[in-house]
């Protein structure tokens, strides 16, 4: 039996850089830490973070309050971050948007039920990550495909036409804010 | 997107722009359907107006397509009764149309509908009855009637287009089918000398040309020549003999037109449109509409335009040289063969016209003293060829004759040290040529009436044993119009045939060289690119020799390029060669 020989095992991440760390804190008061590299990718987190000067010696404490992201969503989108913040930029691929093909790991990460999704995008949106954006719509295309228009109905929740003249008489009919 | 706002997100009360990024990972039919889940989504997509490109829509009996290529996407449907297929197929369009609003960029229309080329109306750029004979061959196809086929040709409105492809012939004279830009008519047994010179279009192709004979042609082009054909938008016109039948005799379709023989030039076709592929319109083209023309025979319109008549196989194609003024314009102030020349040197005249040169043709004194520079490329007419002694320098000198091509005798090969100079060619010449005292390092020999298979073949096979020292040859080309037979050219020297890519890149390459057709066609100073050769060493110094056989021309490259080490054939380290691998051929 050979004995493994005492070394200390470094991390790979550890070993390219000596990071930044950054503290966020979700709706639900979850409290995150996202590295520098990837924080960059959410464009309003490093708007909020240069606005807010902070830096190496004060991040940590200073943690940032996102008010409009839960836990859940927030957690998705800090490994999704982490896992792509040494991604090269990728050329604009509008033209062949509908042949790009989802990588696995982001396709397993974004295997979510629908309402979580929905969630997700939005919270995306609010925090400007383009890339996690990208990949949710096309999770959300997919979803569609050799699908009838009553089953898109149910996976979009989309109210039909019926459904939707009925909630917009009601809504009408309710008395306002003033009323 | 809902008119009411829920607790949940939803598809429907997502912001618009967040909609709009995930419809453009939908596709067609995904689109559709989600278009059809409510109101508000077709409101939606509609207002998203998706730009898919044109449709391509083919009708035929019992079924009928609709095409987005550019989506790579199709919908088919299929129905017995005809009034019910057409109704479908409308109603199926105006669905399509109501979501994506684009033209028909082609309609295809079964000619075994005719009882019913009443119910077409639509809108098209190109439109194509029928198909090729093939097609139908399972098929009994109907007689499609004059009166029917104009009723069909005046009811759509095809803007740039028209093929009438049969399977039966289609014969009509509406007077559409003369102004349609482009125009392709299969089965034209039925057309007389007195249609085509009444066509006002820009491309044609006639095809299965029973009809017309040598002669109407030549006819046809001596008018063109003249000024006879009212025609100023025609820029290629073809006739096709069509399947099984002998191909057209170019001495009879040329007789009287004083060509002169032309290789590689590249027809640019003006204003250039894409869909003009749909059909069969101008043959094989690039898809910017550059048209190679290997070897044509030229001359000029009265006018000054030029006109190439170019014979592949049983197809005679006309092209005139008249689509761009501004082109032309430019032309002028480029020499011949110049490499950016898209539109091909201009035609020369035949020399008989002249009975002497203008008098300034030999005192270039005066213009080299205010324009100091080299001549690169001297033409002269060999009438005239003994006047010059040594006056001028240049890096190209051709001589040539439009007729009767170039008549070298005792005399010019001494004077002008043609077996030593660089670059070499000669054309239409009955003279022998001493293959071994060759020194040149690019030799083009081109219709030589001397040189025979079992020459070329000796020569290979002195090449191979040493017995004729060419040091600085690098490329050695043998062009017969009638053709080769490789075997007997090949017989003996244990070729290798090597079939993988390879680029033989020329030593030296000179632009200048371009300014003549020294070089085949394709090789500039990137190379060409090799893919079927017979290999063989040169057993003196182990350079590798390719040659590569088409139908009328035989070319021996030489692999002389670098500092070439004697070694085993199909040395894995040789850089020249790829084909270690390659089999030995029967030769």
């Amino acid at each position: 039996m050979s004995v493994e020989p005492e070394v200390p095992i470094v991390q790979v991440e550890e070993v390219r850089e000596n990071p930044v760390l950054y503290k966020i804190i979700s709706s639900d008061n979850h409290v995150f830490t996202i590295s520098e590299h990837a924080v960059k990718l959410s464009k309003t987190l490093w708007d909020l973070i240069t606005n807010l000067g902070l830096t190496a010696e004060n991040a940590l404490d200073n943690p940032i309050p996102v008010e409009n992201v839960n836990g859940k969503n927030m957690e998705t989108i800090v490994q999704f971050c982490e896992r792509h913040k040494y991604d090269e930029e990728e050329p604009e691929y509008t033209n062949y948007i509908r042949e790009f093909v989802l990588p696995e790991w982001d396709r397993q990460l974004l295997s979510i039920d629908n309402e979580e999704l929905f969630q997700l995008i939005l919270a995306t949106n609010y925090l400007d990550i383009q890339k996690l954006m990208d990949y949710c719509c096309r999770v959300i295309g997919d979803m569609a495909k050799d699908k009838t228009p009553e089953e898109l109905r149910i996976i979009y929740g989309i109210p039909t036409d019926a459904e939707d003249d009925a909630l917009e008489r009601s809504a009408s009919d309710s008395p306002g804010p003033s009323g | 997107m809902s008119s009411v706002s829920r607790t949940s997100p939803t598809l429907a009360t997502l912001p618009v722009d967040m909609v709009k990024h995930i419809t453009d990972y939908l596709d067609i039919d995904s689109l559709w359907n989600l278009a059809c889940t409510s109101k508000v989504f077709m409101e939606f997509i509609q207002d998203l107006k998706i730009r898919t490109g044109g449709y391509h829509v083919d009708i035929q009996k019992g079924s009928y397509r609709i095409e987005l290529p550019a989506e790579h996407y199709c919908y088919c449907n299929w129905e017995e009764d005809d009034d019910y297929l057409i109704d479908d197929l409308n109603k199926d369009f105006k669905d399509f149309q109501s979501l994506f609003p684009e033209n028909i960029d082609f309609l295809r229309i079964d000619p075994n509908l005719v009882r019913n080329f009443d119910r077409f109306h639509q809108e098209c750029t190109v439109l194509s009855i029928g198909a090729h004979p093939m097609e139908y061959c399972r098929f009994k196809a109907e007689t499609c009637p004059t009166e029917k086929l104009d009723l069909l040709l005046n009811n759509v409105n095809f803007r740039k287009g028209l093929a009438l492809n049969g399977p039966k012939p289609l014969v009509t004279e509406n007077k559409k089918i003369f102004n349609i830009d482009w125009l392709l008519i299969r089965n034209v047994t039925w057309i007389t000398p007195e249609f085509i010179r009444k066509l006002k279009n820009k491309i044609v192709y006639l095809m299965g040309t029973e009809s017309l004979t040598e002669k109407d042609i030549n006819e046809y082009l001596k008018d063109l020549k003249s000024g006879k054909i009212d025609n100023r938008n025609l820029q290629v016109i073809g006739f096709n003999t069509g399947f099984g039948r002998p191909r057209y005799d170019r001495e009879q379709v040329l007789n009287g037109l004083d060509t002169t023989q032309v290789l590689d030039q590249t027809y640019k076709v003006a204003d250039y449109d894409k869909r003009i592929e749909s059909e069969l319109f101008i043959g094989t083209s690039s898809a910017n509409g550059d048209i190679k023309i290997f070897r044509s025979f030229d001359f000029n319109r009265d006018d000054g335009t030029k006109v190439s008549v170019e014979f592949m196989y049983r197809t005679v194609r006309v092209y005139i040289w008249n689509q761009d003024k501004e082109q032309e314009k430019e032309k002028v102030t480029k020499k011949r063969g110049h490499a950016k020349d898209t539109n091909g040197p201009a035609a020369k005249n035949p020399y008989s016209h002249h009975s002497s040169p203008p008098p300034n043709v030999y005192n270039c004194g005066v213009s080299r003293y205010l324009l100091p520079g080299n001549i690169d490329y001297l033409l002269i007419d060999p009438k005239i060829a003994g006047k010059f002694k040594n006056v001028m320098d240049c890096a190209i000198l051709s001589i040539v004759t439009f007729r009767k091509g170039l008549a070298l005798n005792g005399v010019i090969p001494k004077m002008w040290k043609i077996w030593n100079i660089d670059w070499l060619q000669i054309r239409n010449s009955s003279i022998p040529i001493p293959l071994s005292m060759l020194y040149n390092k690019i030799i083009n020999l081109w219709d030589i009436s001397t040189i025979t298979e079992p020459q070329i073949n000796r020569y290979l096979l002195d090449i191979r044993d040493g017995a004729i020292d060419q040091p600085n040859l690098s490329l050695i080309q043998f062009r017969k119009q009638s053709g080769w037979n490789s075997q007997e050219i090949l017989s003996g020297l244990g070729t290798v045939r090597c079939q993988e890519r390879k680029i033989y890149k020329l030593k030296d390459f000179d632009e200048k060289m371009r300014m003549d057709t020294f070089l085949p066609f394709g090789l500039d100073e990137n190379g060409i690119e090799l893919r079927d050769t017979f290999d063989f060493v040169r057993r003196k110094d182990g350079v590798k020799c390719s040659v590569v056989l088409l139908d009328w021309v035989v070319r021996v490259y030489v692999w002389n390029q670098m500092e070439t080490k004697k070694r085993a054939r199909g040395h894995p380290e040789d850089k020249d060669t790829n084909d270690a691998t390659a089999k030995k051929s029967c030769y």
